[in-house]
């Protein structure tokens, strides 16, 4: 290659004069600025660097703890069903009375469906299906308790005894050992009302179970003797109306209360019966609690010690 | 992609040191000024630096200023030269169009602009400028001579040359700040494209930027620069001459010019007197204001007597139809037109730079600054001098005004 002339124009122009600056050229300011000016250069690697370092570290630390997530494989079959109830309801039965899909793998089945369908039956208030993984259903089931019995006719003629929930919800046992159901009151004096495959509710029995359950709790042996709750002239729908509760019982032919201030009436009810027990009084017939703060009694007259049975 | 850019424009004159910062923006079309800085020049002599490190000190703590005022980081310097060590000279050159049906191809015209630069240079000097005084065709002037018809072709250019060591130490001095040196324009080409218009330049004008040590020249005729020259006079040598003459300090000669001073002589003058300081302390004396006129006249009168002389094909009203222009910041000293048309003896006028600059940029002395801005603008246009910073860690630093 061919050294350049020393009168080449390209060589001879200012535009060849080298532009650095020796050390000495420096002046104290362009230094200073100079300083300034790197110091500033490096402050922003190393942001630059600490964000990029940042985030690497995130990279690898979202990497490193990926594989303590476990993943259920997605064909995996449902191998076991963990059942509970906190009433008369157990794996067997839902076994035999619940169709849910066995042939799908537990992403496959809806715990939806299968919560709906339990919910459908009266005696389940609410139902609680959930996955268990890699290979279980749970399902947690919170039965309603019943209050009062009755005994209807099915479309078939045949009669079968039906449970009052507290909420006046109407059931056909399910699973009930019936000795264990066998102190409740019957319920009489209401028309049941069906609609599909369910009997509706029945309005004004949380009234009722209130009357109940302060006679159970606070006189036991009164209530053991209740036999017919009727609710013939209590259709629990109007509140502030001269409705009334009649209860049969053995000692007492008819009691009759009004749906309110329960604890009076028991009370009241409670010192009659001891009053006549004591006194060996056996032929009451009824016993009116509806009239404010008196007691109406009713005797039996002229009739033999047989005739007067409740 | 708009991408603005900070220029700086620098020039290290015998009295002080300018810098002005201009923004460059809509992708080189517009500029906006957005700071200036100054200080007093040290270290420099008739525009030659004489002292490296004061000179560099003063102009480092302009560029500060000037950055400091406008908020930014210059990216570029293009830099004013001055002096006496700068020459220029004519070079004309031919060829004969080698197309057989005599149409000018590209081909000659790169072959006659080749030859017209291609003059050696004595040791140790280096090329400023290359500028274009016109084609020639067949001893017609034309503008572009491409596909015209035509036997001989002719160019001529004219020529800046300088001495290397003093331009270096110019180039030098920006070096020291960190900054490159984009390009250099010699001051009166850069004072002489602000104050004279296109009309004047097309009909013929000569531009005086009268600085402190030396005054610049710059011709246009037919909208061409013809002839450049440094003369090593300037308004140090008015305030010299008074202070001799008047027997006070520099800075007392200095103080009168400025105030009383006058370049010409008129009779209601003859019997008037001036304080030296006004304020009747020791020291202070009547001086009479005939004896500073004297002086400053014949001083004026001796500059442009050289002017004159190294003008004299020039300077008549067939080839200066436009006149002379002054610049520069003796360019105020009242009656300076007068005595220059009486001397020069063609029509002379006060140059004023252009109206889109603010009010107190339009002083005669920011000329060149100004000059060296708008050639800056205008090299962001021109192919291949695109020198913009396109690496990534320039691009970051930029971001971070760095």
């Amino acid at each position: 290659m061919a050294k350049k002339t020393s009168n080449s124009t390209e060589t001879r122009n200012w535009r060849g004069i080298k532009q650095t600056a020796g050390r000495q050229a420096v002046s104290t300011i362009a230094r200073k600025r100079k300083f300034v000016a790197h110091a500033k250069m490096c402050g922003v690697i190393l942001i630059i660097l600490l964000m990029a370092g940042g985030i690497a570290y995130s990279v690898h630390f979202f990497r490193s703890h990926e594989s303590q997530i476990i993943l259920a494989g997605p064909s995996d079959p449902v191998r076991r069903i963990n059942f509970q109830s906190n009433g008369e309801l157990d794996y067997q039965w839902f076994k035999h009375n619940v169709a849910w899909p066995q042939d799908k793998t537990i992403m496959e089945i809806d715990i939806f469906a299968i919560k709906q369908m339990l919910e459908k039956k009266g005696q389940i208030a609410t139902a609680v299906v959930s996955r268990k993984f890699p290979d279980e259903l749970n399902i947690e089931i919170i039965e309603r308790e019943p209050v009062l019995r009755a005994r209807v006719q099915s479309e078939k003629g045949k009669k079968e005894e039906v449970y009052i929930a507290r909420d006046g919800t109407v059931y056909f046992h399910e699973n009930y050992e019936k000795t264990k159901k066998k102190h409740l009151p019957y319920l009489g004096g209401v028309r049941f009302k069906q609609e599909d495959d369910h009997i509706l509710a029945l309005p004004g029995m949380d009234v009722i179970s209130q009357l109940l359950d302060t006679a159970r709790l606070n006189y036991p042996n009164i209530f053991e003797s209740w036999k017919v709750v009727s609710c013939e002239e209590f259709d629990g729908l109007n509140e502030f109306s001269d409705e009334i509760i009649k209860i049969r019982s053995s000692i007492v032919r008819e009691i009759i209360f009004t749906p309110f201030d329960f604890n009076r009436q028991l009370d009241q009810l409670a010192r009659v019966i001891k009053y006549s027990e004591r006194n060996h009084i056996y032929n009451i017939k009824r016993i009116d609690l509806s009239i404010s703060d008196q007691v109406a009694v009713q005797y039996y007259t002229d009739l033999g010690p047989k005739k007067f049975r409740n | 992609m708009n991408e603005n850019r900070i220029i700086g424009a620098v020039e290290i004159g015998g009295s002080k040191v300018v810098v002005m910062v201009g923004e460059i923006i809509d992708e080189g079309r517009s500029l906006n000024i957005i700071g200036m800085g100054q200080s007093t020049a040290m270290g420099v002599r008739k525009g030659e630096i004489i002292d490296f490190r004061a000179a560099s000190d003063c102009t480092h703590a302009a560029i500060i200023a000037a950055e400091k005022n406008a908020g930014a980081t210059i990216e570029g310097v293009f830099l004013a030269q001055t002096g006496r060590h700068l020459q220029g000279f004519a070079n004309k050159s031919s060829v004969m169009v080698s197309s057989p049906d005599s149409l000018v191809r590209q081909s000659d015209i790169q072959s006659v602009i080749e030859n017209a630069k291609r003059k050696e240079l004595p040791p140790r000097h280096v090329y400023i400028h290359h500028v274009q005084c016109g084609f020639q065709l067949d001893g017609r002037p034309v503008k572009d001579p491409h596909q015209m018809q035509g036997d001989e072709l002719d160019v001529t250019y004219w020529h800046i040359e300088g001495d290397e060591r003093k331009v270096s130490d110019h180039i030098h001095v920006i070096n020291g700040f960190g900054l490159k040196v984009e390009d250099m324009i010699i001051s009166s080409i850069a004072s002489g494209c602000m104050v004279a218009s296109e009309e004047e330049k097309q009909n013929g004008v000569l531009v005086l930027d009268i600085g402190c040590s030396t005054t610049d020249y710059l011709l246009y005729r037919n909208g061409h620069i013809v002839r450049t020259g440094v003369i090593s006079v300037g308004g140090d040598h008015l305030t010299n001459d008074l202070s001799l003459g008047l027997r006070v300090n520099k800075h007392q000669a200095e103080k009168l010019k400025l105030e009383f001073g006058k370049a010409i002589i008129d009779s209601e003058d003859k019997n008037e007197k001036v304080w030296l300081f006004g304020d009747l302390t020791i020291g202070d004396r009547a001086i009479p204001r005939l004896a500073i006129y004297q002086i400053l006249k014949a001083r004026i009168d001796e500059l442009f007597g050289i002017v004159k002389k190294e003008l004299v094909e020039f300077l008549n009203p067939e080839e200066l139809a436009a006149g002379v222009v002054l610049t520069g910041g003796v360019s105020r000293l009242p009656k300076i037109a007068d005595a220059a048309s009486h001397r020069l003896g063609v029509s002379t006028r006060i140059g004023d730079n252009p109206s889109w600059v603010r009010d107190d940029l339009r002083k005669p002395e920011y000329s060149t600054v100004l000059g060296l801005l708008y050639y800056g603008l205008t090299a962001q246009n021109i192919e291949g001098q695109n020198i913009k910073k396109t690496g990534i860690f320039s691009k970051v630093a930029n971001m971070f005004n760095l």
